[in-house]
């Protein structure tokens, strides 16, 4: 009996996590926040865009409190539309819609989290065109993609003829840390880049990958026939509970360790209007210590019902027989499934992230900007850039001491969302705040017990957060630069090189 | 926070919660699947005392087996016991210690008409009593000069008074005279004998059991038979249903007794709905005999069959069959050959005599039907497996799927009813409504039995307790009395599905 009550919060985390992730259908753009991304007062804004630049010089981020990012994904089910209030105080649940949403071929529902655990960066150079950062980040990240034919089965039954394509199933969960070292520099008045190595160290892991699923109904005899075949592997998650492996060791002595690099430029196109490619998470993670992989080669089951046999065959249904049958049945099944298990060392990829963005600044006041702005993010997984988002919004700034976005995304998957991004620095003192459909969005109230409730938003595929807070440096007002002329503009193209355009304000 | 912006409240404790909409799930499943091959399909009917075997053609036959004649000839290997006596006088004075010779010949009875050549007597005895003036030390010797024991002369000696001898093992040779050739010799060590001195000797002869006998009898009538077959492959059938084209009455003999025999059918008949009819012809009146068993140290029996076939037998058995006769009966005897002719019997030897009619499957069928019937209690399913959350009037439609593959020579009729717990047909299916359809011979075939919501609900109440079905089988052409050959490993097979059509409308919204 393993003991997990002994776990360390790590792990309970990533447990906790990994449970969720099972339970529900996910595929997260994990552990990004889009809307912060446009906080350009804000240094975790090159979380995703790394060819960005801070509008500062340096920051340190307050330890453990300087990015906390968490993210759920659903498109599996939404409230919207599926509860209507019963006649004696119960809940109706309409079967039509949520036959719709759970029978879609593909459902995303997704957790995971992030924190900064220490993040400082300062600039350098003979004019300051160069920023340096450094950064310890806590990665969890588990999803799990469930075809929707498994809810087909239910709602619609297996009908003669029928195939079922579970192939979709997915499952991955992730914990792991960065150590990353980063370095932006601005070429010149209109070229900024950024590159950031990162060291990573694994701690738990756990994915299926390859996986091909399908129960098909033959349309004459009725017969079924299941073929599978894929590969479930872990790394970390079969010593749970034993005490040999020390908190210390798990925390920092792991063999699990693996590089990534995330890079990315920005371009400006005039004054007024510029555009970046970014990079992120492009590397992987070479899982050694404590593993476990059960492969399943392509393998099929028939199953034609019981074969009746004798002068008493139509007795079969009678007495003990059908039971010793599907004893039979249940073991042959279980020699033709048979996964072969392993412990060879593997790698796992990050999935990578890439970034087409651009804004335009249509309003340039005194001590006000406002730009429009919109992007492209792909995720790299499964061989193509299938999983993509797109948003467009708007950033307004005021004074450099008030960043306000709003942007509205766009999802492969069907759906959209409202982000919305609150930058606030009280001199050295920066917080900020970025979220997606967490705030605006109308919830939903579900009662289990007279003490127990939970809410839901009523319709949000995405719900996400992200805050922090950070002590930040050479931050410049914006009516400061208004005041030069053009004769200081040229000097400050020289001293200060196009810092705050390269972070897509102006200069 | 989250609280202000909460617009329902719905409450998601079990009792309260409902759903309402329309549920149209289908579900195929397979039931299950059967591969019958004709070998297998009449094993089935191993019930019923009917067996099966592959020809060397690689066909099929039944057959039923039944025995006509099973005895023994221990009555011919019996000999009564029979008792010998003789005053013997004496001629004149015998001193002590010299012997008196005196040469015997007696009578031995043997039954019927048993001309002995040699006989092996297994346990008898012989008793020997001597009277009258008997002296004290009277000794008696006897030698019989027909019997040896183990190859060495037969012969005791007994004192005065009464005595029993063993015979195990004594073997009589009959040396070609009359009776028993016996010498005695008397003698007394310390009287001796004086003239007119009368001394009585008797014998009692058992010599049963006896081992064999060999000589030769008189003819003889035994093994007495009266048999009817039951013919049970044919029980309930109408006339004309099968039709096989060489069926035979196989006879078989076993024949441990080494003197021909002679099997005689006085008489023959089966069973028809009007009475006896009368089987004659060659092969009823010209019966070859059972050929002598051989070699009397080492039995080695005779072996004989006789066939009745359409070869001989009027009417023939092709047309005797096909009238679907409850029975058929063979009554006469054995006999010996009683032609002098000689011969040996052995003990417990036998004389069996047995009956096989075959019946190739090579002919006819014109609607020959199996049936059987299994439970089927559709109220238990529906309430085990849906908790009551269903009920009749949630099913739209249910379809049971008969997937056959015919490979015999042979078209199948498929037909399924439901009953009631008391076996009364509530409903019948063929596929359409009233149109027989038949597997062709070699063809695969889908048939659909399909029952509406509308048609449930009439039957539901009537309580469907039993599934019942039944195969019913044709040859092609069987009107204009083709024959097919059925191979023993063509099979039919079928795979069951059984389709549920699921249509609810759980709660009005």
């Amino acid at each position: 009996m393993k003991q997990f009550g002994s776990l360390h919060p790590g792990r309970w985390m990533v447990l906790t996590l990994t449970i969720l992730a099972f339970a529900l259908k996910q595929d997260a753009q994990a552990q990004y926040v889009n809307s912060a991304a446009r906080l350009t007062q804000v240094p975790q804004h090159t979380d995703l865009f790394p060819g960005s630049r801070p509008k500062l010089k340096g920051w340190l981020g307050m330890t453990g409190l300087s990015s906390l990012t968490f993210r759920l994904d659903n498109t599996l089910l939404q409230p919207e539309g599926l509860f209507l209030p019963g006649p004696s105080g119960g809940t109706i649940v309409r079967l039509a819609p949520l036959m719709e949403q759970l029978t879609s071929p593909e459902s995303m529902l997704g957790a995971s989290t992030s924190v900064e655990l220490a993040s400082f960066g300062f600039s350098g150079g003979e004019h300051g065109e160069s920023l340096w950062s450094f950064r310890i980040r806590e990665r969890l990240e588990a999803d799990a993609t469930l075809p929707g034919a498994l809810f087909e089965i239910p709602f619609h039954g297996n009908p003669a003829g029928s195939v079922l394509d579970m192939s979709a199933f997915g499952l991955r969960a992730i914990h792991f840390r960065e150590y990353s070292v980063g370095w932006n520099r601005a070429w010149g008045d209109f070229l900024n880049t950024g590159i950031r190595v990162n060291h990573l160290y694994g701690m738990e892991f756990a994915e299926l990958t390859d996986f091909q699923a399908a129960w098909s109904t033959n349309a004459t005899d009725f017969s079924y026939n299941l073929a599978a075949s894929g590969a479930f592997r872990s790394s970390g998650l079969n010593t749970y509970g034993q005490t040999g492996d020390s908190l210390e060791h798990y925390l920092l002595y792991r063999d699990n360790r693996g590089w990534s690099m995330d890079a990315g430029l920005r371009l400006a196109l005039s004054e007024r209007a510029t555009v970046g490619l970014h990079v992120v998470d492009l590397g992987q993670i070479h899982w050694r210590e404590d593993l476990r992989t059960h492969e399943l080669q392509p393998s099929t089951f028939a199953y034609q019902g019981p074969t009746l046999e004798g002068e008493d065959a139509l007795d079969f249904f009678e007495g003990d027989s059908l039971g010793d049958w599907l004893a039979g049945e249940w073991a042959r099944f279980d020699s033709a499934m048979v996964p072969v298990t392993s412990s060879e060392a593997f790698s796992s990829r990050l999935p990578t992230r890439l970034s087409v963005e651009g804004a335009y600044i249509f309003r340039d006041a005194a001590a006000s900007q406002t730009s429009l702005h919109g992007a492209w993010i792909g995720r790299h997984a499964g061989g193509d850039f299938a999983d993509w988002q797109a948003n467009l919004g708007l950033r307004h700034e005021w004074d450099r001491k008030l960043g306000l976005n709003m942007a509205w995304n766009v999802f492969s998957a069907g759906f959209s969302s409202l982000g919305v991004g609150l930058a606030l620095n009280l001199g050295m003192f920066q917080w900020y705040v970025a979220a997606d459909n967490l705030v605006l969005t109308p919830w939903t109230r579900f009662e289990l017990g007279d003490d127990v409730s939970f809410v839901l938003p009523n319709r949000a595929e995405v719900l996400s957060l992200q805050t922090g807070f950070n002590l930040v440096f050479g931050k410049k007002p914006l009516k400061e630069d208004k005041r030069q002329g053009p004769a200081d503009r040229a000097q400050r193209r020289r001293n200060v090189p196009c810092e705050d355009f390269m972070a897509g304000g102006r200069r | 926070m989250l609280t202000g912006c909460v617009e329902e409240t719905f409450d998601l404790r079990p009792d309260g919660l409902v759903a309402s909409g329309a549920w149209s799930p289908a579900f195929a499943i397979p039931v299950g699947q059967v591969a019958v091959t004709a070998e297998e399909a009449l094993v089935w009917l191993d019930s019923a005392g009917i067996s099966s075997e592959v020809t060397s053609s690689g066909g099929l036959a039944i057959y039923e087996t039944f025995e006509i004649v099973d005895t023994t000839a221990n009555d011919w290997l019996s000999v009564a016991d029979q008792t010998w006596s003789q005053d013997i006088i004496i001629p004149t004075d015998v001193p002590p210690g010299t012997a008196l010779e005196v040469p015997l010949n007696i009578d031995f009875a043997l039954p019927n008409g048993l001309v002995l050549d040699s006989l092996s007597v297994a346990f008898g005895s012989l008793g020997v009593e001597t009277s009258g003036d008997v002296p004290v030390d009277l000794l008696l010797q006897v030698a019989i000069e027909e019997w040896t024991v183990a190859g060495v002369p037969f012969a005791f000696g007994v004192g005065s008074g009464a005595e029993n001898i063993g015979l195990s093992g004594v073997t009589w040779t009959e040396d070609g005279n009359a009776g028993l050739g016996m010498n005695l010799s008397l003698e007394s060590s310390a009287s001796g004998f004086s003239a007119g001195d009368v001394i009585s000797i008797s014998m009692s002869f058992g010599l049963d059991p006896i081992d064999w006998v060999v000589g030769s009898w008189a003819s003889g009538t035994f093994g007495n038979f009266d048999q009817a077959l039951a013919l049970s492959a044919l029980d309930g059938l109408e006339p004309g249903v099968v039709h096989v084209s060489a069926p035979r009455l196989e006879l078989e003999a076993t024949n441990g007794v080494g003197l021909s025999i002679q099997p005689v059918i006085s008489s023959a008949s089966y069973a028809t709905s009007v009475g006896e009819a009368v089987i004659a012809g060659d092969q009823i009146t010209n019966i070859p005999p059972i050929p002598a068993a051989t070699n009397l140290t080492s039995v080695m029996p005779g072996e004989w069959s006789h066939v009745l076939n359409n070869d001989g037998t009027t009417p023939s058995m092709t047309a005797i069959l096909e009238s679907s006769p409850a029975s058929m009966t063979l009554s006469g005897h054995l006999t010996t050959s009683g032609t002098g002719g000689s011969g040996f019997v052995t003990a417990d030897a036998p004389i069996r005599v047995v009956g096989r009619l075959v019946l190739p499957l090579e002919g006819w069928l014109s609607d020959y039907a199996f049936r059987d019937t299994m439970a089927l209690d559709l109220d238990q399913i529906f309430s085990e497996n849906f908790e009551n959350r269903l009920s009749w009037e949630d099913v739209s439609s249910i379809t049971l799927r008969a997937l056959w593959q015919n490979d015999l020579p042979v078209a199948v009729r498929p037909e399924l009813n439901f009953q009631d717990s008391m076996r009364n047909v509530l409903a019948t299916w063929y596929e359409g409504s009233d149109a027989f359809t038949f597997v062709p011979a070699g063809a695969s075939e889908v048939v659909d039995w399909t029952i509406s919501r509308e048609e449930l609900a009439t039957l539901q109440p009537l309580g469907i307790r039993h599934l019942a079905w039944a195969a019913t089988l044709s040859t092609p052409n069987a009107v204009g009395e083709e024959d097919v050959f059925i191979p023993a490993d063509a099979a039919l097979k079928l795979r069951l599905g059984l389709a549920i059509q699921i249509d609810a409308n759980l709660n009005e919204e």
